[in-house]
């Protein structure tokens, strides 16, 4: 198969992709975006597919119409091409360039530079009952509220942790979901009296507006509570919540039953790292043992791989506009190492940003800290991995009895791991699972995210001679 | 850290399905067996294996009768351990898309059934039945039944259970970093990262690394990397009911190259995934999984089984087979280290051929009967030592 030959492709179209996109392309370097969705955007400038018709589709989006009409300005510059649909299944180095295969038709494409922009993904912690119909993730609820004006049910409890939890609970509110409880595992509380340093005064406001349109519908965050059970006949009738600890242990006693008909749920992100790790990038704990594994990227967002550059979620959890600001830096970065016109006031002025960005993403990482009190939620029977449905139990009988002392042991001996999503979505968990159960300091978070297939591409598609 | 038992009769160095089978037939035989591997437990070479024992991939020789022993030990075993590590005799089918593999297999057939081995050659409808969904073109195989699989790493970890359970121990994250020997030059303890044991006999199973192995011990192994890439599909309802692999397969066993040779190898696991092989290039310990070599993998195994295009790969990975020059295993006694015993060089057929390699080891280690004939295995057959300066990359 014949390469196509770029001297910079950008993967991922979201605020960090788009910004390094932008910012490369006024430096006079043509840029390939390569993204999976029909429409850029990424995670949090979602969009509802153009045929769906809406009469204004920006009115449900905080985005907002003038972010989506600079996207559309930038896909029209002659020097990007946007190949929208296009997955990157696996990547390599070659010696003229980086190799970046792809699942549509045109199949691969040698870049000279390529700024990894794939951000993270929510995590949700398992418990008994959260495969049930009726229990959809955080993030999940909002896509179907911003991307086709639906409610995810009448009844709804919000529980998890992290950012995502006051802006989505009180858009739910907003559009007249029932809202049952709204509950956090972690403390808010942090957030919201300013305790950690850092956090910026709009992100305070964005969390305090939050709390306020919640009052209006009459619901307080519940800190350190936790849904801990789901039950129901086919799908979810009941959540049992309960109060944590400061590990996130249940306090015995503080159970209680609620009646629901949804549950959205997820406790964080994690970056999506598995294409960086395929080019040999380098990874750096996150601000806390429990925070998961990004890419360790210089001040000028440079991985240490030759010819790689890293931006946004991939680099760690710090939400859209640092993602942006990353993007702005990585982009002018590879654009100027591909023979790009930037200047070093231009580059360094937005590699400023990201000192400045530093101590919020500081004050971020304490708040979205998973101790590892959760493991004592499930039952031996609660699925871990869904795609293989491993429950807690095997994973728990492969460390008793098969010797399995680590994540790739108990993958090759449970299938955790190896079913469709290859460990994207279950990978933190069993990490978490095997670190507690092992006492080993800190789970191997990135264990499950190394997979040579970024993403499941049929058989045919591959084409090779 | 915690230690090592301080004294063993055995020491085996390696976790792999070699090293576990030798084990397990020593513990068997009355041995105190210490298990000792520098990683986690079995995820060497044999993590990345497909778990084929065949029969229908060896001409008659030495490593034919090998494979026979072992086919029938692996049937014991699967009746024997307590855990189970899904064995299934399911049959090889081998399929021979042009004429130049064709002649190959009829003539492969004709010798093995010289040596009594049971095969039948299938046509039109019968062979349909065998594999519905093959290509239509196809329309000659040979069927051994006696091929059969079992999963890799659960065969191990299910062997290793069982030293256990026999008194012997098993430990990971415990590397060998040399030996003591006594005037004459044999074993007396092996040293590690946890501690020395003090033994009677080592083993060394250590793979493709068994000629590091040997070197801390003063002598050295003409035992290369030969790497592999393996795909994995999503799981499927059964498509492919058989070992199902081309003719041309036996060709590319022993043809030494540096660039990547493909042939296809397709089969259903028990977990629905249906695994393609199989590429082999002596290339060292590049572990980089080559997207070319994953596209022509892909292409050959559509070739065999065109519904297989929908379906979706998953992941894949590579392995490094324990590649020797003269294509058989090294199992025996180091004429120069007394005490110490090779275990490795089985290339792509460790799994299949680890049960039997056992028994040889056992029975070298306890004056006791051998399955087959020792000899042809031995480490200074002439065979090796005219290879004894490899020119392949380490
Ligand atoms: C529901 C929701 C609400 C949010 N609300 C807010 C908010 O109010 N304020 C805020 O600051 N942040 C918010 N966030 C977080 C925000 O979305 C992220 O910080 C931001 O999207 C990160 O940008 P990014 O460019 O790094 O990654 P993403 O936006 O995640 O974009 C990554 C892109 O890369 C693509 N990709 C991944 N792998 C590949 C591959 N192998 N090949 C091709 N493409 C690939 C993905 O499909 C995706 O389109 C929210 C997130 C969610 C999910
Ligand atoms: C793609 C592929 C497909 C294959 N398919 C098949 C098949 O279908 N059927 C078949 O029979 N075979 C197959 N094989 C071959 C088979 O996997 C090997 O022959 C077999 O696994 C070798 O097992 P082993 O125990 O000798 O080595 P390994 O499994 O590699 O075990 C050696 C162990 O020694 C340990 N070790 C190394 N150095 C030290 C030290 N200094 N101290 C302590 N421990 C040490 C290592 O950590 C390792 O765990 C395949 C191989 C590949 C790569």
């Amino acid at each position: 198969m014949s390469a196509d030959r770029v001297p910079l492709a950008v993967v991922g179209a979201g605020p960090a992709g788009l910004a390094a996109t932008a910012a490369a392309a006024a430096a006079g370097v043509p840029v390939l975006l390569l993204d999976p969705a029909a429409r850029p955007g990424g995670q949090y400038h979602r969009r509802e597919p153009r045929a769906f018709g809406a009469r204004d589709p920006h009115a449900l989006s905080p985005s907002g119409r003038d972010w989506h009409a600079r996207a559309e300005r930038l896909l029209a510059d002659p020097l990007v091409t946007h190949r929208a649909g296009a997955t990157v299944w696996a990547a390599q180095h070659r010696g003229d360039g980086v190799l970046l295969a792809t699942d549509d038709a045109a199949g691969e494409v040698v870049a000279d530079a390529v700024v990894l922009a794939t951000g993270a993904h929510e995590r949700v912690l398992p418990f008994p009952g959260w495969t049930l119909p009726g229990v959809l993730t955080v993030g999940g609820a909002q896509a179907l509220l911003k991307g086709q004006g639906v409610l995810p049910g009448r009844a709804v409890v919000v529980a998890g942790a992290g950012p995502l939890l006051l802006p989505v609970s009180a858009a739910l509110a907003r559009a007249g979901a029932g809202l049952v409880a709204v509950c956090d595992a972690g403390d808010p509380r942090r957030w919201l009296a300013g305790g950690p340093r850092g956090l910026p005064p709009a992100k305070l406001a964005e969390g305090a507006s939050a709390v306020a349109t919640l009052a209006r519908h009459g619901l307080a965050v519940r800190p350190r509570t936790a849904a801990v059970r789901a039950r129901g006949d086919g799908r979810v009738e009941e959540v049992e919540l309960a109060r944590l600890d400061a590990r996130w242990r249940v306090v015995p006693g503080s159970e209680r039953w609620v009646a629901a008909d949804a549950l959205a749920t997820s406790h964080g992100f994690v970056p999506d790292l598995g294409l960086a790790l395929a080019l040999g990038c380098r990874l750096a704990g996150g601000p806390t043992p429990s925070a998961p594994p990004a890419v360790a990227v210089d001040a000028y967002q440079a991985t240490g791989v030759a010819g790689v550059w890293a931006a946004g979620e991939v680099t760690g959890i710090g939400g859209a506009d640092v993602a942006a600001h990353e993007g702005t830096t990585a982009g002018l970065a590879a654009a100027r190492a591909v023979g790009g016109a930037v200047a070093d006031d231009a580059l360094e002025a937005a590699a400023a940003h990201r000192r400045a960005d530093r101590a919020f993403l500081t004050a971020l990482g304490a708040v979205l800290d998973v101790p590892d009190g959760w493991v004592g939620w499930m039952a031996p029977e609660t699925v871990v991995c869904r795609c293989e449905e491993v429950p807690l139990g095997r994973i728990d009988d492969a460390i008793a009895h098969r010797g399995a002392r680590d994540v790739r042991s108990v993958k090759l001996t449970t299938r955790c791991g190896m079913g469709r999503c290859q460990g994207r979505m279950c990978g933190a968990n069993v990490a978490g699972v095997v670190a507690a159960r092992t006492g080993a300091p800190a789970p191997d978070a990135a264990a499950l995210e190394r997979r040579p297939v970024l993403a499941p591409v049929p058989l045919g598609r591959l084409g090779g001679a | 850290m915690s230690g090592v038992p301080t004294e063993a009769d055995v020491v085996v160095i390696g976790s792999g399905v070699v090293g576990a089978a030798c084990a397990y037939e020593l513990a068997l035989a009355l041995q105190r067996v210490v298990v000792v591997d520098r990683g986690h437990l079995t995820a060497g070479t044999t993590a990345s294996g497909e778990g084929n024992i065949l029969v229908s991939d060896k001409p008659p020789g030495p490593e034919l009768d090998l494979a026979r022993a072992s086919a029938t030990r692996w049937r014991d075993y699967a009746g024997e351990l307590a855990r189970g590590f899904e064995y299934e005799p399911k049959g090889g089918v081998v399929v021979a898309p042009d004429e130049a593999q064709r002649a190959g297999l009829l003539d492969l057939v004709a010798q093995h059934r010289d040596v009594g081995l049971t095969v039948d050659v299938v046509e039109g409808t019968d062979l349909r039945l065998l594999e519905p969904h093959l290509a239509r073109d196809l329309d000659l195989a040979a069927h051994y039944p006696d091929d059969a699989q079992v999963q890799p790493v659960l065969a191990s970890s299910a062997l290793l259970a069982e030293v256990r359970d026999l008194g012997g121990d098993v430990v990971g994250d415990c590397e060998v970093l040399g030996f003591d020997h006594d005037a004459d030059g044999r074993v007396t303890a092996v040293r590690t990262t946890r501690g020395t044991i003090a033994c009677g006999a080592v083993v060394n199973a250590a793979g493709p690394w068994s000629p590091a192995v040997a070197r801390l011990a003063g002598t050295d192994l003409p035992v290369r990397p030969r790497k592999g890439t393996l795909l994995v599909t999503e799981p499927l309802p059964r498509l492919v009911h058989h070992k199902v692999y081309e003719a041309g397969y036996v060709d590319t066993l022993t043809a030494d190259t540096t660039t990547a040779q493909v042939s296809a190898v397709v089969e259903s696991t028990a977990a629905g995934t249906i695994l393609l092989g199989s590429s082999r290039e002596l290339a060292g310990f590049d572990p980089t999984v080559d997207v070319a070599v994953v596209r022509r993998i892909a292409a050959r195994a559509v070739r065999l089984f065109p519904v297989l295009a929908d379906a979706a790969l998953l992941r894949t990975y590579v392995g490094f087979r324990p590649w020797v020059p003269d294509h058989l295993p090294i199992v025996g006694e180091d004429p120069l280290v007394r005490g110490l015993w090779h275990a490795t060089g089985h290339e792509g057929a460790g799994i299949g051929l680890a049960p039997a390699t056992a028994q040889l080891v056992r029975a070298g280690i306890t004056a006791t009967p051998a399955p087959c004939d020792p000899l042809p295995f031995r480490v200074s057959r002439p065979s090796l030592a005219a290879a004894a300066a490899p020119v392949v990359p380490a």
